[in-house]
C-alpha cells in the first residue's frame, strides 16, 4: 500500500482546487475507497476529506421531500423516525447494505459512488475498467455479473440504496469548481459503452453534496427485495425497488428498479409499460416480470440472473397488489 | 455404562482455561509477538502457473534501502520435504520451476513492511512460461504438460482396492444405482493468517508458528535446513485456528527461520489475507463416480468408486486424502463387495491438502446423496434405509477397522426423531407443491471418524508430564496443540479428575519442542484420544507418587488411599488423611527432596499395512449423524436452513460445552461448504481471495444447532473419550444436500448447492415434467 496525504478542507471551494489541481481523492466513510487502496486498485497520493466541510450531515425535510447529505450515514438513514414514516423504502434498503458496523460508517454519497465490486476489477487483472484491453468476465467467470445494459464491461453496480432511490424519482445534487447542477439520479450513471471507467458522470472535481427525494403521494405504495446468497454482508445478486401509485386498484405510475443486473441501477421501463393502467392481476405481473428482461443478454454462467429477475418483478408486485 | 455422576471435573460443563485470558485480548498470538531488532519477511510469488524459472537476481532488491538478506530456491538445495518420503516432491521455495500461481520463488527480510513489500518488486526472475493444466482431465490427457518431470500423466498416486467381488455382487443385487458427485475446493479461513517468527538463540534457531503442530513441523525444519531437530526449537503461542490449513511447514516458517540465520536478526513473515485465500493449502475437490448394487428391501450387496482428485500443484497430504476416501466409504454402511479406485492428479491449481475431514466429506456426500436417492427410488424411508445397513459395534469393516463401541444406530434414530423427521414428511409430502410457497425439505446423513491414525509415521504417540507443585497446584507440561479447539481445557480436566483436585488448581505449558513432551499434533482427531491417555498416564504416574508420601505419613496402605476435593485419605475414613497440598510439600521436604513429577506416554493400539492401506488404522472410532430442514424458494433458488440437529458419538465427552462448541462450529462451516464457499478460479488465478467475495456463513445464516451426545464410553479412550474435531463437519453438508433434494424433488450433485444451481435443477425438472 502506497501512502498518502490526507487532508480535510472546510470549504467546497477548497476541495476543488484539492481535486483538480492536486488530483486528490474524495473520501467520505471510506469503507470501500479503504479497501481499494488497500487492495492496490488505486494509489491515491492525496486524499480529501469532506469531514469538516458544513451541511454535508444533515438530512432535513421540507415541502416537496426529503434532502439528505451526501455524509449522512446509512446506519442514520436506517433508524431515522422521519424516514421510517415517510420513506420507508429508503430505511428498508438501507438496513439491507453490508453489516452493522459498515452502515454505521458508509454514507449514503459513498453508497452511490462506489466501485463495482466485480472480481476482476478488485483481483490482479487488468481489465478494461482499470486501463486494460479486455473485460475478463466476457469469457471467465460471469456468474455474478451483467444480464443487462453490458458491454464492453460487464460489471453490475453494487449499491443498494440507488435502486432505491431511483424508484422514489430522487435526484443529485452535484457541486463543481464551474457551479452546481441538480440531476434526475438515472442519469447520475453512465454506462460502460459511455465511458468504461466510471459509473456516474462526476468529473474530475466535482462533488456529490446532496441527495433529494420528492414526498411520495399518499396514495403511493412501494417495497424493496434485495435477494442475495448469504444473510448479510453479501452484494445482491439481484434487487428490486417497486413504486407504485394506484387510484381504485388502477396503476396510474410505476417505477420498477433493479440491482444487481446492469452496470448501472436499472430501471425496468419495459415493465413499468406493462403497469401503467393496469390493475395488479396474475397475469400482469408475469407479463411486467417478462417484460423486465425482454432484452436481457446472458453471459455463459448468468443466465440463472434473468429467471430470478422476472421471479423477483412478480414477487415483488404481487406484495404490492 | 459408567456412573458419570462419580466424576467431579470430567463430563462437567466448564469454561474454555483460556477463554479470560482470550476475550481480555490478554492472549498473545503469534502476530502479537516482537522481539527486539526484529525485521519483517515477506514473499515473492509466481505470478505464473507453470513456468520454467531461467535466472533470479536480486541485487537491485539488495541495493534497497531497508533490505538485509533475500533467500531464493537455491538457499533449499532442492531439499524436498512432506510427511512420506516417497511423496515428497516440493521445495521450501522453488528452484527449477514454478507450478502454480502463488508459488513462493524468494523471500526477503527488510527493516519494515513496507521496504519488504517493495523489494520484492525489485526481484528480477526470468521465467519461460510453460503450458499449463487446470482441470484434472486437461492433466491427465495424453501428452499434456508434465508437472513433475518424474510423474507421468500427472497421476502423482493410483489406488487400485478390490475387496470381495464387486462385479459378482452387482450381478446378484436387485437394483444398480450409478451417479457422480463432484466437490468444490473451499479455503480453511482461520481468523489468524500463517505467521512465523525466527530468532537465533544460543545455537538454535527459536520459530514462534501459527502451527498445528510444533514436532511435526521440526521435522520439516529439520529436514529441509538440513539441521539436527535439537538446533530448532518451535514453540507454538495462542493460534487462532488452523482447520488443518496449519499442518504443514509454510514458505514462511522455512523463509523466517534462514532469513533469521542469515541477518542475525529475528525475522517475522505473516502472510496477509489474500497470500491465505490463493497461496496457501486448500481443500481437495474431488469428482466420485459410484455405482452401488441393492436387494429390493434395502441391503446394500455392493460399491464401486472412483475417485479424481485435484491435487494442484504438489502432493501436500493430497495422495493420503484420496485414500482415506476407501476407509470412509467402507466404515458408515455395511456391504460385501467392494472397489475402490482413487486417482491423485498434478494441475497447475494451488495446493490442495489436509482440511477438517480429511477427504471424509467428499466421500459422505457423494455416498449418503445416493442413499438419499436409493430411498426414494425404493420406496423406503431413507432413515430405515440407513439403519438396515448401519454399522454395528464389535464388526470389522471390509477395509480392516476394528470397531469397538459404535453409536451411530442410536445417532441416527435421535436426529430422526428429534428432527421430526417421519412427522412433518407425512404432514407436507415429499417434494413440496405449489410453486409461489417455499418448500420443505429434510434430510439426514452420517459421519464416522478415526480418533488418531498411523498414516504418516509408524508411531502416532504423544507424551506429558504432571509437575506437582509446592502450593498443592499442578502444571500439565503437553506437546499436545491447542488451537482454538480447547485441548489445554480437556486436558487439564483428565488430569485434575484424576489427583482429585480442583480445576482452578490446574496450569498447563502446551506445545514447545524443548519444554513439553513430543505430539505430533493437532490432526486426524486425535489429540483427546491420543495426548489424553498420555496425559491420564502422567496424571496416574503422580498420583501414585503422592500416594505412596500420603501413606507413610497416614501409616496406611497407598492402595487404601483416595484423593477427593484434595483431601488425601484412606477410603472410608475420611477423617484419617491429609490435603493434597501437605503431601507435596511432604515429599519436597523429605530427606531426598522428592519434586513429583508424574510422565506418560501412549501410543495407539493398531495394526495398519501402508501396503494394501488395510487394517485397524486407529485405535477407536467415532460416529454421528446430523439432520437438517431447510425451506426453499422455487422463484428465487434461496435456500434456509431452519434448524439442524446433530448427534455424535464421541464416547464420553470429557466437557460437554467444548464439544458442542466443536458441534457447533462444524455447522457453521458445513453450512458454507453447503451452500456458500467456492474458490472461484480463473486460469489458475484466485478470483475470490478475500472475505467479501468468498462468503462463509454470516450469523444470519446459521440455524438453530441441537447437540445430542450418544455416551458409548471407549475401552480405549481416555475415559471413554474418542475424538470428535472433524466427523461433526463430515455429515454437514450432505445432511442439507438431502434436505433440499427432498424439498425441490431434484437432486444437485455438485457443491455448493446456490440459487444458481437450484433454478436450473428446477427448470430442468418442469422441461422434463
Amino acid at each position: 500500500m502506497e501512502g498518502f496525504v490526507y487532508s480535510q478542507p472546510g470549504t467546497l471551494r477548497e476541495a476543488f482546487s484539492l481535486l483538480t489541481n492536486k488530483k486528490g481523492k474524495l473520501v467520505a466513510g471510506g469503507t470501500d475507497l479503504l479497501g481499494e487502496i488497500q487492495d492496490g486498485i488505486i494509489a491515491p497520493g492525496l486524499l480529501v476529506s469532506l469531514e469538516r466541510i458544513q451541511g454535508l450531515k444533515t438530512m432535513r425535510e421540507e415541502k416537496n421531500g426529503l434532502r439528505i447529505g451526501a455524509l449522512v450515514t446509512l446506519a442514520e438513514l436506517e433508524s431515522d423516525k422521519i424516514v421510517a414514516e415517510h420513506y420507508p423504502l429508503l430505511a428498508a434498503a438501507a438496513g439491507e447494505v453490508a453489516t452493522p458496523q459498515l452502515r454505521a460508517q458508509a454514507t449514503i454519497g459513498g453508497n452511490l459512488c462506489q466501485r463495482p465490486r466485480c472480481w476482476y476489477y478488485r483481483g490482479d487483472f487488468n481489465c478494461l475498467k482499470k486501463g486494460g484491453a479486455v473485460c475478463y468476465a466476457e469469457d471467465g467467470e460471469n456468474q455474478y455479473h451483467a444480464i443487462l445494459g453490458g458491454g464492453p464491461c460487464h460489471i453490475v453496480h453494487p449499491s443498494d440504496m440507488a435502486v432505491a432511490l431511483l424508484a422514489m424519482g430522487a435526484s443529485a445534487r452535484v457541486v463543481g469548481p464551474r457551479g452546481e447542477k441538480t440531476v434526475p439520479l438515472e442519469k447520475f450513471f453512465v454506462l460502460p459503452q459511455v465511458d468504461v471507467k466510471r459509473e456516474t458522470i462526476l468529473a474530475p472535481g466535482e462533488i456529490l453534496v446532496e441527495i433529494r427525494v420528492p414526498k411520495p403521494l399518499p396514495e403511493a405504495r412501494w417495497v424493496f427485495r434485495k435477494m442475495r446468497e448469504r444473510g448479510a454482508w453479501d452484494f445482491a445478486l439481484v434487487s428490486v425497488a417497486a413504486y407504485a401509485v394506484t387510484k381504485d386498484k388502477v396503476i396510474q405510475e410505476a417505477r420498477i428498479v433493479l440491482g444487481g443486473v446492469a452496470p448501472i441501477p436499472w430501471r425496468a421501463v419495459r415493465a413499468e409499460q406493462a403497469l401503467k393502467g393496469k390493475t395488479l392481476t396474475g397475469p400482469v405481473m408475469r407479463l411486467a416480470g417478462e417484460a423486465t428482461v425482454t432484452d436481457a443478454r446472458p453471459l455463459s454462467q448468468n443466465e440463472y440472473k434473468i429467471r430470478l429477475a422476472r421471479n423477483l418483478v412478480r414477487q415483488v408486485l404481487a406484495t404490492l397488489a | 455404562m459408567k456412573d458419570c455422576a462419580n466424576y467431579s471435573v470430567i463430563g462437567k460443563r466448564l469454561p474454555l482455561i483460556d477463554a479470560v485470558t482470550k476475550v481480555t485480548g490478554e492472549a498473545k498470538f503469534t502476530g502479537d509477538l516482537f522481539v527486539p531488532g526484529m525485521l519483517i519477511g515477506a514473499i515473492l510469488r509466481s505470478p505464473y502457473p507453470h513456468a520454467r524459472i531461467l535466472n533470479i537476481d536480486a541485487s537491485r532488491a539488495l541495493k534497497h534501502a531497508g533490505v538485509r538478506a533475500v533467500v531464493t530456491g537455491k538457499d533449499t538445495a532442492g531439499v524436498k520435504y512432506g510427511a512420506l518420503e516417497h511423496l515428497r516432491d516440493e521445495a521450501a521455495l522453488a528452484t527449477d520451476k514454478v507450478r502454480y500461481i502463488g508459488d513462493e520463488v524468494a523471500a526477503v527480510a527488510a527493516v519494515d513492511e513496507e521496504t519488504a513489500r517493495e523489494a520484492l518488486d525489485l526481484i528480477d526472475v526470468e521465467y519461460e512460461p510453460l503450458p499449463a493444466v487446470f482441470t484434472t482431465e486437461e492433466a491427465m490427457r495424453p501428452g499434456a504438460p508434465r508437472i513433475h518431470d518424474h510423474v507421468e500423466n500427472n497421476v502423482s498416486l493410483s489406488l487400485h482396492i478390490p475387496l470381495g467381488d464387486v462385479e459378482a455382487g452387482f450381478a446378484r443385487s436387485d437394483f444398480i444405482f450409478e451417479d457422480s458427485f463432484e466437490t468444490q475446493c473451499v479455503a480453511h479461513c482461520p481468523l489468524e493468517p500463517h505467521i512465523s517468527l525466527a530468532a537465533c538463540d544460543g545455537g538454535q534457531i527459536v520459530l514462534w508458528s501459527s502451527t498445528q503442530g510444533p514436532f511435526y513441523l521440526r521435522r520439516d525444519l529439520s529436514l529441509t535446513l538440513k539441521l539436527p531437530s535439537s538446533k530448532i526449537r518451535v514453540i507454538k503461542p495462542f493460534v487462532g485456528g488452523g482447520f488443518g490449513g496449519k499442518r504443514e511447514m509454510t514458505a514462511g516458517d522455512f523463509c523466517a527461520a534462514l532469513l533469521a540465520v542469515k541477518t542475525s536478526r529475528p525475522v517475522k513473515i505473516a502472510y496477509d489475507r489474500e497470500e491465505e485465500f490463493s497461496a496457501t493449502r486448500r481443500r481437495v475437490p474431488m469428482k466420485i463416480y459410484l455405482k452401488a448394487g441393492v436387494m429390493k428391501d434395502g441391503t446394500l450387496v455392493a460399491k464401486r468408486c472412483r475417485v479424481i482428485a485435484d491435487g494442484g500443484a504438489y502432493n501436500g497430504r493430497g495422495p493420503m486424502i484420496v485414500a482415506s476416501g476407501a476407509s470412509q466409504m467402507t466404515l458408515v454402511y455395511r456391504f460385501p463387495h467392494f472397489l475402490f479406485e482413487g486417482h491423485h492428479v498434478y494441475t497447475n491449481n494451488p495446493v490442495t491438502s489436509s482440511m477438517r475431514g480429511f477427504g471424509n466429506n467428499q466421500i459422505r456426500f457423494a455416498d449418503d446423496s445416493m442413499m438419499e436417492r436409493m430411498a426414494k427410488e425404493l420406496g423406503i424411508d431413507p432413515v430405515e434405509l440407513r439403519l438396515k445397513n448401519v454399522r454395528r459395534p464389535g464388526e470389522t469393516s471390509l477395509m480392516g477397522a476394528k470397531v469397538t463401541t459404535c453409536g451411530l444406530p442410536e445417532c441416527i434414530e435421535k436426529v430422526a426423531e428429534r428432527g421430526g423427521l417421519h412427522k412433518k414428511r407425512a404432514q407436507n409430502g415429499s417434494g413440496g407443491n405449489g410453486r409461489q410457497a417455499l418448500l420443505r425439505g429434510f434430510g439426514v446423513a452420517s459421519a464416522a471418524y478415526i480418533s488418531g491414525c498411523k498414516l504418516f509415521f509408524e508411531h502416532d504417540s504423544s507424551a506429558a508430564i504432571v509437575k506437582l507443585e509446592e502450593d498443592g497446584s499442578v502444571c500439565l507440561l503437553t506437546g499436545a496443540s491447542d488451537i482454538g479447539q480447547g485441548s489445554n481445557t480437556v486436558l487439564a480436566q483428565l488430569v485434575a479428575e484424576e489427583l482429585g483436585i480442583a480445576f482452578e488448581d490446574m496450569r498447563v505449558v502446551s506445545a514447545d519442542t524443548d519444554t513439553t513432551p513430543m505430539d505430533l499434533g493437532a490432526y486426524g482427531s486425535r489429540t483427546t484420544f491420543v495426548a489424553g491417555n498420555a496425559v491420564l498416564a502422567a496424571a496416574r504416574d503422580a498420583k501414585k507418587q503422592v500416594l505412596e508420601v500420603a501413606a507413610e505419613r497416614l501409616e496406611a496402605d497407598s492402595a487404601d488411599l483416595e484423593i477427593r476435593e484434595r483431601w488425601i485419605c484412606v477410603k472410608g475414613s475420611p477423617q484419617r488423611g491429609m490435603t493434597f497440598q501437605a503431601a507435596v510439600s511432604a515429599a519436597l521436604n523429605s530427606p531426598d527432596g522428592k519434586s513429583i513429577m508424574g510422565r506418560g506416554y501412549y501410543n495407539p493400539p493398531t495394526d495398519y499395512d501402508p501396503r494394501t492401506r488395510r487394517g485397524n488404522v486407529s485405535a477407536a472410532y467415532s460416529f454421528a449423524a446430523q439432520s437438517a430442514e431447510v425451506e426453499v424458494n422455487p422463484e428465487t433458488g434461496e435456500v434456509r436452513v431452519i434448524n439442524l440437529v446433530a448427534a455424535q458419538d464421541c464416547g464420553f465427552a470429557i466437557n460437554p460445552m467444548a464439544t458442542e462448541g466443536q458441534i457447533e462450529g462444524s455447522v457453521s462451516m458445513g453450512l458454507g461448504q453447503a451452500l456458500y464457499e467456492d474458490l472461484v478460479m480463473e486460469e489458475g488465478q484466485t478470483v475470490n481471495a478475500s472475505f467479501s467475495a468468498y462468503k462463509i456463513p454470516s450469523v444470519r445464516d446459521m440455524p438453530p444447532v441441537e447437540s445430542h451426545l450418544i455416551q458409548t464410553i471407549d475401552p480405549e479412550g481416555p475415559h471413554g473419550a474418542k475424538g470428535i474435531g472433524e466427523m461433526t463437519l463430515v455429515p454437514t453438508s450432505p445432511a442439507i444436500a438431502n434436505a433440499i433434494y427432498d424439498a425441490i424433488g431434484v437432486q444437485i450433485k455438485s457443491l455448493p448447492i446456490t440459487p444458481e444451481k437450484i433454478l436450473a435443477a428446477l427448470k430442468e425438472k418442469r422441461a422434463c415434467s
